[in-house]
Protein backbone atom coordinates (compact mmCIF):
# COMPACT_ATOMS: atom_id res chain seq x y z
CA UNK A 1 0.00 0.00 0.00
CA UNK A 2 2.81 2.38 0.97
CA UNK A 3 4.68 1.36 -2.17
CA UNK A 4 1.77 2.37 -4.40
CA UNK A 5 1.15 5.61 -2.48
CA UNK A 6 4.89 6.41 -2.37
CA UNK A 7 5.42 5.89 -6.09
CA UNK A 8 2.56 8.23 -6.95
CA UNK A 9 3.39 10.61 -4.06
CA UNK A 10 -0.10 10.34 -2.62
CA UNK A 11 -0.65 11.48 0.95
CA UNK A 12 -2.74 8.76 2.53
CA UNK A 13 -4.52 7.98 5.76
CA UNK A 14 -4.64 4.29 6.63
CA UNK A 15 -7.82 2.81 8.04
CA UNK A 16 -9.18 -0.55 9.13
CA UNK A 17 -12.35 -2.04 7.70
CA UNK A 18 -14.79 -2.29 10.61
CA UNK A 19 -17.89 -3.54 8.84
CA UNK A 20 -19.14 -4.73 5.51
CA UNK A 21 -22.14 -3.26 3.75
CA UNK A 22 -25.84 -3.88 3.89
CA UNK A 23 -27.03 -7.46 3.92
CA UNK A 24 -30.55 -6.59 2.79
CA UNK A 25 -30.02 -4.24 -0.15
CA UNK A 26 -27.73 -4.88 -3.10
CA UNK A 27 -25.21 -2.13 -2.43
CA UNK A 28 -21.57 -3.00 -1.86
CA UNK A 29 -19.99 -0.81 0.79
CA UNK A 30 -17.58 -0.98 3.70
CA UNK A 31 -17.20 1.15 6.81
CA UNK A 32 -13.71 2.23 7.87
CA UNK A 33 -12.50 3.42 11.26
CA UNK A 34 -11.29 6.85 10.16
CA UNK A 35 -13.38 9.92 9.48
CA UNK A 36 -13.41 13.70 9.42
CA UNK A 37 -11.24 13.85 12.55
CA UNK A 38 -8.50 12.17 10.49
CA UNK A 39 -8.95 14.47 7.50
CA UNK A 40 -11.21 12.18 5.51
CA UNK A 41 -13.90 13.90 3.49
CA UNK A 42 -16.58 12.85 1.05
CA UNK A 43 -15.44 11.90 -2.47
CA UNK A 44 -11.91 10.82 -1.64
CA UNK A 45 -10.25 7.87 -3.38
CA UNK A 46 -9.73 4.68 -1.36
CA UNK A 47 -6.93 2.30 -2.36
CA UNK A 48 -4.96 -0.74 -1.25
CA UNK A 49 -1.52 -1.86 -2.38
CA UNK A 50 -3.14 -3.61 -5.35
CA UNK A 51 -5.31 -0.80 -6.67
CA UNK A 52 -8.61 1.03 -6.46
CA UNK A 53 -11.02 0.02 -3.69
CA UNK A 54 -13.67 2.70 -4.05
CA UNK A 55 -14.68 6.16 -2.98
CA UNK A 56 -15.74 7.76 0.32
CA UNK A 57 -19.49 8.40 0.13
CA UNK A 58 -20.20 9.65 3.64
CA UNK A 59 -17.74 10.67 6.33
CA UNK A 60 -18.55 10.85 10.03
CA UNK A 61 -16.22 12.10 12.81
CA UNK A 62 -14.67 8.68 13.47
CA UNK A 63 -15.79 6.52 10.55
CA UNK A 64 -16.58 6.69 6.87
CA UNK A 65 -18.73 4.78 4.42
CA UNK A 66 -16.90 3.65 1.30
CA UNK A 67 -18.65 2.65 -1.91
CA UNK A 68 -16.72 -0.26 -3.43
CA UNK A 69 -15.68 -0.56 -7.07
CA UNK A 70 -17.87 -3.66 -7.25
CA UNK A 71 -21.05 -1.74 -6.35
CA UNK A 72 -23.53 -1.80 -9.27
CA UNK A 73 -23.93 1.99 -9.00
CA UNK A 74 -20.18 2.64 -9.05
CA UNK A 75 -18.76 4.40 -12.10
CA UNK A 76 -15.25 5.73 -12.71
CA UNK A 77 -13.54 7.37 -15.66
CA UNK A 78 -10.81 4.96 -16.75
CA UNK A 79 -8.01 4.84 -19.30
CA UNK A 80 -6.02 2.08 -20.89
CA UNK A 81 -2.35 2.07 -19.88
CA UNK A 82 -0.16 2.66 -22.90
CA UNK A 83 -2.74 3.71 -25.47
CA UNK A 84 -4.34 6.22 -23.03
CA UNK A 85 -7.77 5.56 -24.51
CA UNK A 86 -10.57 6.54 -22.17
CA UNK A 87 -13.79 4.91 -21.11
CA UNK A 88 -16.24 4.42 -18.27
CA UNK A 89 -15.86 1.52 -15.89
CA UNK A 90 -18.97 0.27 -14.06
CA UNK A 91 -19.22 -2.13 -11.13
CA UNK A 92 -21.26 -5.28 -11.59
CA UNK A 93 -21.64 -6.66 -8.09
CA UNK A 94 -18.88 -9.23 -8.64
CA UNK A 95 -15.07 -9.18 -8.86
CA UNK A 96 -15.45 -8.21 -12.51
CA UNK A 97 -16.39 -4.81 -13.88
CA UNK A 98 -17.36 -3.63 -17.35
CA UNK A 99 -15.41 -1.02 -19.29
CA UNK A 100 -17.15 0.90 -22.05
CA UNK A 101 -14.76 2.79 -24.30
CA UNK A 102 -15.80 6.17 -25.61
CA UNK A 103 -13.99 5.95 -28.93
CA UNK A 104 -15.14 3.31 -31.40
CA UNK A 105 -11.80 3.42 -33.25
CA UNK A 106 -9.98 1.98 -30.29
CA UNK A 107 -8.99 -1.63 -30.04
CA UNK A 108 -8.62 -3.34 -26.72
CA UNK A 109 -6.82 -6.58 -26.11
CA UNK A 110 -6.81 -9.12 -23.33
CA UNK A 111 -4.22 -8.24 -20.71
CA UNK A 112 -4.46 -4.45 -21.11
CA UNK A 113 -4.17 -2.66 -17.77
CA UNK A 114 -6.90 -0.20 -16.80
CA UNK A 115 -6.11 2.83 -14.64
CA UNK A 116 -8.23 5.56 -13.07
CA UNK A 117 -8.32 8.61 -15.29
CA UNK A 118 -8.61 11.09 -12.44
CA UNK A 119 -11.05 13.86 -11.68
CA UNK A 120 -10.89 17.63 -11.50
CA UNK A 121 -9.00 18.59 -8.30
CA UNK A 122 -8.38 14.85 -7.74
CA UNK A 123 -11.84 14.24 -6.30
CA UNK A 124 -13.45 11.79 -6.31
CA UNK A 125 -10.62 10.00 -8.13
CA UNK A 126 -6.90 10.61 -8.21
CA UNK A 127 -5.28 9.71 -11.55
CA UNK A 128 -3.18 6.67 -12.25
CA UNK A 129 -4.56 4.20 -9.69
CA UNK A 130 -4.59 0.65 -11.14
CA UNK A 131 -8.10 -0.80 -11.38
CA UNK A 132 -7.82 -4.09 -13.20
CA UNK A 133 -6.93 -6.02 -16.31
CA UNK A 134 -8.93 -6.81 -19.46
CA UNK A 135 -10.05 -10.45 -19.49
CA UNK A 136 -12.36 -10.42 -22.51
CA UNK A 137 -13.39 -7.97 -25.20
CA UNK A 138 -16.85 -7.75 -26.73
CA UNK A 139 -16.44 -7.13 -30.44
CA UNK A 140 -20.10 -7.58 -31.34
CA UNK A 141 -20.95 -6.26 -34.78
CA UNK A 142 -23.17 -3.20 -34.61
CA UNK A 143 -21.98 -2.14 -31.18
CA UNK A 144 -21.49 1.62 -31.01
CA UNK A 145 -18.49 1.33 -28.72
CA UNK A 146 -16.31 -1.49 -27.55
CA UNK A 147 -16.92 -3.03 -24.13
CA UNK A 148 -14.66 -5.28 -22.12
CA UNK A 149 -14.77 -7.33 -18.93
CA UNK A 150 -12.24 -6.20 -16.37
CA UNK A 151 -10.87 -8.42 -13.61
CA UNK A 152 -10.37 -6.10 -10.66
CA UNK A 153 -6.98 -6.24 -8.95
CA UNK A 154 -8.29 -5.87 -5.40
CA UNK A 155 -9.65 -8.92 -3.60
CA UNK A 156 -12.75 -7.41 -2.02
CA UNK A 157 -13.58 -10.44 0.09
CA UNK A 158 -10.31 -10.10 2.01
CA UNK A 159 -10.20 -6.36 2.66
CA UNK A 160 -8.84 -5.52 6.08
CA UNK A 161 -6.76 -2.34 5.77
CA UNK A 162 -7.21 0.39 3.20
CA UNK A 163 -5.73 3.84 2.54
CA UNK A 164 -7.67 7.00 1.81
CA UNK A 165 -5.88 9.45 -0.50
CA UNK A 166 -6.22 12.82 1.22
CA UNK A 167 -4.01 14.70 -1.22
CA UNK A 168 -2.24 13.96 -4.48
CA UNK A 169 0.52 15.74 -6.41
CA UNK A 170 -0.41 18.01 -9.29
CA UNK A 171 1.44 15.91 -11.86
CA UNK A 172 -0.30 12.83 -13.19
CA UNK A 173 1.75 9.66 -12.52
CA UNK A 174 0.59 8.41 -15.95
CA UNK A 175 1.52 4.71 -16.21
CA UNK A 176 3.96 4.66 -13.29
CA UNK A 177 1.62 2.56 -11.16
CA UNK A 178 1.01 -0.19 -13.69
CA UNK A 179 1.74 -3.45 -11.87
CA UNK A 180 4.84 -5.17 -13.11
CA UNK A 181 4.27 -8.39 -14.96
CA UNK A 182 5.34 -11.36 -12.86
CA UNK A 183 8.88 -12.46 -13.68
CA UNK A 184 8.99 -16.20 -14.19
CA UNK A 185 11.17 -17.81 -11.55
CA UNK A 186 13.89 -19.98 -13.15
CA UNK A 187 13.47 -23.58 -12.18
CA UNK A 188 16.82 -25.32 -11.62
CA UNK A 189 17.17 -28.45 -13.67
CA UNK A 190 19.11 -31.30 -12.17
CA UNK A 191 20.37 -33.88 -14.58
CA UNK A 192 21.31 -37.24 -13.18
CA UNK A 193 23.26 -39.69 -15.24
CA UNK A 194 22.71 -43.21 -14.15
CA UNK A 195 25.05 -45.91 -15.30
CA UNK A 196 24.06 -49.50 -14.77
CA UNK A 197 26.57 -51.40 -12.76
CA UNK A 198 28.06 -54.49 -14.21
CA UNK A 199 25.92 -57.48 -13.56
CA UNK A 200 27.62 -60.09 -11.44
CA UNK A 201 28.85 -63.13 -13.30
CA UNK A 202 26.70 -66.20 -12.85
CA UNK B 1 -53.89 -1.06 21.82
CA UNK B 2 -51.83 -0.74 18.66
CA UNK B 3 -49.84 2.16 20.07
CA UNK B 4 -49.10 0.25 23.27
CA UNK B 5 -47.87 -2.80 21.37
CA UNK B 6 -45.90 -0.64 19.00
CA UNK B 7 -44.09 1.19 21.80
CA UNK B 8 -43.39 -2.08 23.62
CA UNK B 9 -41.90 -3.56 20.45
CA UNK B 10 -39.82 -0.50 19.61
CA UNK B 11 -36.91 -1.06 22.07
CA UNK B 12 -36.66 -4.71 21.01
CA UNK B 13 -36.50 -3.77 17.34
CA UNK B 14 -34.01 -1.00 18.08
CA UNK B 15 -31.78 -3.50 19.88
CA UNK B 16 -31.92 -5.99 17.00
CA UNK B 17 -31.29 -3.15 14.54
CA UNK B 18 -28.16 -2.04 16.42
CA UNK B 19 -27.03 -5.67 16.61
CA UNK B 20 -27.51 -5.99 12.86
CA UNK B 21 -25.70 -2.75 11.98
CA UNK B 22 -22.79 -3.14 14.40
CA UNK B 23 -22.17 -6.87 14.76
CA UNK B 24 -23.79 -8.89 11.95
CA UNK B 25 -22.29 -6.64 9.26
CA UNK B 26 -18.81 -7.66 10.43
CA UNK B 27 -19.35 -11.31 9.50
CA UNK B 28 -17.72 -12.31 6.27
CA UNK B 29 -20.11 -14.96 5.03
CA UNK B 30 -20.89 -16.60 1.72
CA UNK B 31 -22.99 -14.45 -0.61
CA UNK B 32 -23.02 -11.40 1.66
CA UNK B 33 -24.51 -13.01 4.74
CA UNK B 34 -27.95 -12.53 6.27
CA UNK B 35 -30.15 -9.79 7.63
CA UNK B 36 -30.97 -10.69 11.21
CA UNK B 37 -33.25 -7.67 11.45
CA UNK B 38 -35.30 -8.66 8.40
CA UNK B 39 -35.74 -12.24 9.60
CA UNK B 40 -36.70 -11.05 13.09
CA UNK B 41 -39.22 -8.54 11.72
CA UNK B 42 -40.87 -11.17 9.52
CA UNK B 43 -41.09 -13.71 12.34
CA UNK B 44 -42.55 -11.05 14.62
CA UNK B 45 -45.10 -10.05 11.98
CA UNK B 46 -46.09 -13.66 11.37
CA UNK B 47 -47.06 -14.06 15.03
CA UNK B 48 -49.48 -11.13 15.09
CA UNK B 49 -52.65 -9.98 13.37
CA UNK B 50 -52.45 -8.52 9.83
CA UNK B 51 -52.92 -4.99 11.19
CA UNK B 52 -50.16 -5.52 13.72
CA UNK B 53 -48.00 -7.09 11.00
CA UNK B 54 -48.36 -4.00 8.82
CA UNK B 55 -47.50 -1.78 11.77
CA UNK B 56 -44.46 -3.94 12.57
CA UNK B 57 -43.46 -3.71 8.91
CA UNK B 58 -43.80 0.07 9.05
CA UNK B 59 -41.49 0.38 12.06
CA UNK B 60 -38.98 -2.12 10.71
CA UNK B 61 -38.97 -0.53 7.24
CA UNK B 62 -38.44 2.92 8.73
CA UNK B 63 -35.37 1.69 10.62
CA UNK B 64 -34.06 -0.04 7.47
CA UNK B 65 -34.47 3.21 5.54
CA UNK B 66 -32.42 4.98 8.21
CA UNK B 67 -29.50 2.59 7.76
CA UNK B 68 -26.38 4.34 6.46
CA UNK B 69 -25.96 1.64 3.84
CA UNK B 70 -29.52 1.95 2.45
CA UNK B 71 -29.14 3.07 -1.15
CA UNK B 72 -32.74 3.74 -2.14
CA UNK B 73 -34.84 6.80 -1.44
CA UNK B 74 -36.32 7.29 2.01
CA UNK B 75 -39.51 5.26 2.27
CA UNK B 76 -38.61 2.47 -0.16
CA UNK B 77 -38.01 -0.08 2.58
CA UNK B 78 -40.96 1.24 4.61
CA UNK B 79 -43.38 0.69 1.73
CA UNK B 80 -42.10 -2.81 1.01
CA UNK B 81 -42.02 -3.83 4.67
CA UNK B 82 -45.60 -2.64 5.33
CA UNK B 83 -46.81 -4.88 2.50
CA UNK B 84 -44.54 -7.74 3.57
CA UNK B 85 -45.55 -7.52 7.24
CA UNK B 86 -49.23 -7.52 6.31
CA UNK B 87 -48.85 -10.40 3.83
CA UNK B 88 -46.87 -12.63 6.17
CA UNK B 89 -49.21 -12.09 9.12
CA UNK B 90 -52.26 -12.53 6.87
CA UNK B 91 -50.97 -15.96 5.86
CA UNK B 92 -50.39 -16.85 9.50
CA UNK B 93 -53.74 -15.62 10.71
CA UNK B 94 -57.13 -17.33 10.86
CA UNK B 95 -58.09 -20.97 11.10
CA UNK B 96 -56.20 -22.29 8.11
CA UNK B 97 -52.82 -20.80 8.97
CA UNK B 98 -49.21 -21.98 8.89
CA UNK B 99 -48.40 -20.67 12.35
CA UNK B 100 -48.95 -24.01 14.01
CA UNK B 101 -46.25 -25.65 11.95
CA UNK B 102 -42.69 -24.39 12.55
CA UNK B 103 -41.44 -25.79 9.25
CA UNK B 104 -44.06 -23.84 7.31
CA UNK B 105 -43.18 -20.72 9.27
CA UNK B 106 -39.48 -21.10 8.49
CA UNK B 107 -40.27 -21.75 4.83
CA UNK B 108 -42.54 -18.70 4.58
CA UNK B 109 -39.96 -16.45 6.23
CA UNK B 110 -37.12 -17.69 3.98
CA UNK B 111 -39.30 -17.23 0.89
CA UNK B 112 -40.47 -13.81 2.10
CA UNK B 113 -36.87 -12.59 2.50
CA UNK B 114 -36.15 -13.47 -1.15
CA UNK B 115 -39.42 -11.95 -2.40
CA UNK B 116 -38.88 -8.76 -0.39
CA UNK B 117 -35.35 -8.31 -1.75
CA UNK B 118 -36.57 -9.02 -5.28
CA UNK B 119 -39.32 -6.39 -4.95
CA UNK B 120 -36.75 -3.96 -3.55
CA UNK B 121 -34.59 -4.63 -6.60
CA UNK B 122 -37.45 -4.19 -9.09
CA UNK B 123 -38.66 -1.02 -7.38
CA UNK B 124 -35.07 0.24 -7.43
CA UNK B 125 -34.92 -0.41 -11.18
CA UNK B 126 -38.04 1.72 -11.68
CA UNK B 127 -36.38 4.44 -9.63
CA UNK B 128 -33.24 4.33 -11.78
CA UNK B 129 -30.88 2.22 -9.66
CA UNK B 130 -28.26 -0.06 -11.19
CA UNK B 131 -28.49 -3.74 -10.31
CA UNK B 132 -25.23 -5.13 -11.66
CA UNK B 133 -24.86 -8.54 -13.22
CA UNK B 134 -27.62 -11.14 -13.16
CA UNK B 135 -25.24 -13.65 -11.60
CA UNK B 136 -24.50 -11.43 -8.61
CA UNK B 137 -28.23 -10.84 -8.06
CA UNK B 138 -28.96 -14.57 -8.25
CA UNK B 139 -26.10 -15.39 -5.88
CA UNK B 140 -27.22 -12.74 -3.41
CA UNK B 141 -30.85 -13.93 -3.45
CA UNK B 142 -29.84 -17.57 -3.16
CA UNK B 143 -27.52 -16.90 -0.23
CA UNK B 144 -30.13 -14.82 1.60
CA UNK B 145 -32.65 -17.68 1.20
CA UNK B 146 -30.05 -20.13 2.49
CA UNK B 147 -29.06 -18.04 5.52
CA UNK B 148 -32.68 -17.19 6.35
CA UNK B 149 -33.68 -20.86 6.24
CA UNK B 150 -30.70 -21.70 8.46
CA UNK B 151 -31.24 -18.89 10.95
CA UNK B 152 -35.05 -18.74 11.25
CA UNK B 153 -35.35 -22.05 13.19
CA UNK B 154 -32.77 -20.77 15.69
CA UNK B 155 -34.54 -17.45 16.14
CA UNK B 156 -38.07 -18.87 16.21
CA UNK B 157 -38.12 -20.08 19.85
CA UNK B 158 -36.63 -16.79 21.06
CA UNK B 159 -39.05 -14.64 19.07
CA UNK B 160 -42.13 -16.63 20.09
CA UNK B 161 -41.15 -16.51 23.77
CA UNK B 162 -40.58 -12.75 23.74
CA UNK B 163 -43.81 -12.24 21.80
CA UNK B 164 -45.76 -14.34 24.26
CA UNK B 165 -44.19 -12.70 27.29
CA UNK B 166 -44.97 -9.20 26.04
CA UNK B 167 -48.41 -9.63 24.57
CA UNK B 168 -49.66 -12.59 26.61
CA UNK B 169 -50.70 -14.35 23.41
CA UNK B 170 -50.29 -18.08 23.11
CA UNK B 171 -48.26 -18.08 19.95
CA UNK B 172 -45.32 -20.12 21.19
CA UNK B 173 -44.26 -22.96 19.01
Amino acid sequence: MLDLAGTAKYKVVNAKVISLGSTSSFTQTITIDAGTNDGIRQNMTVITGLGLVGVVKISYPNSALVQLTTDPAFKVGARVAGSQQIGILSGQGTSKAVLQLLDNQTTLKVGDVILARGSVNNRPFVPGVPIGQVTSVDNAAGAVTQTADIKLYVNFSALSTVAVVVSAPKEDPRDALVPRAPVPTPVPTVTIYAQPSESPAP
Amino acid sequence: MFARRFFISLPIFTFIYILQESVVTQFKLFGGGFSLFLIFALLWSALGTPEMGALTGFGAGLLMDLSQTASGPMGQWTLIMILAGFAVSYLGYGDDNFRGNPISLVFIVAAAVVVIRLIYLILGLFLGSDIGSTWSVFLSLFSSAFWSAALAPLLLPVVTRIHEALFDVKSRI
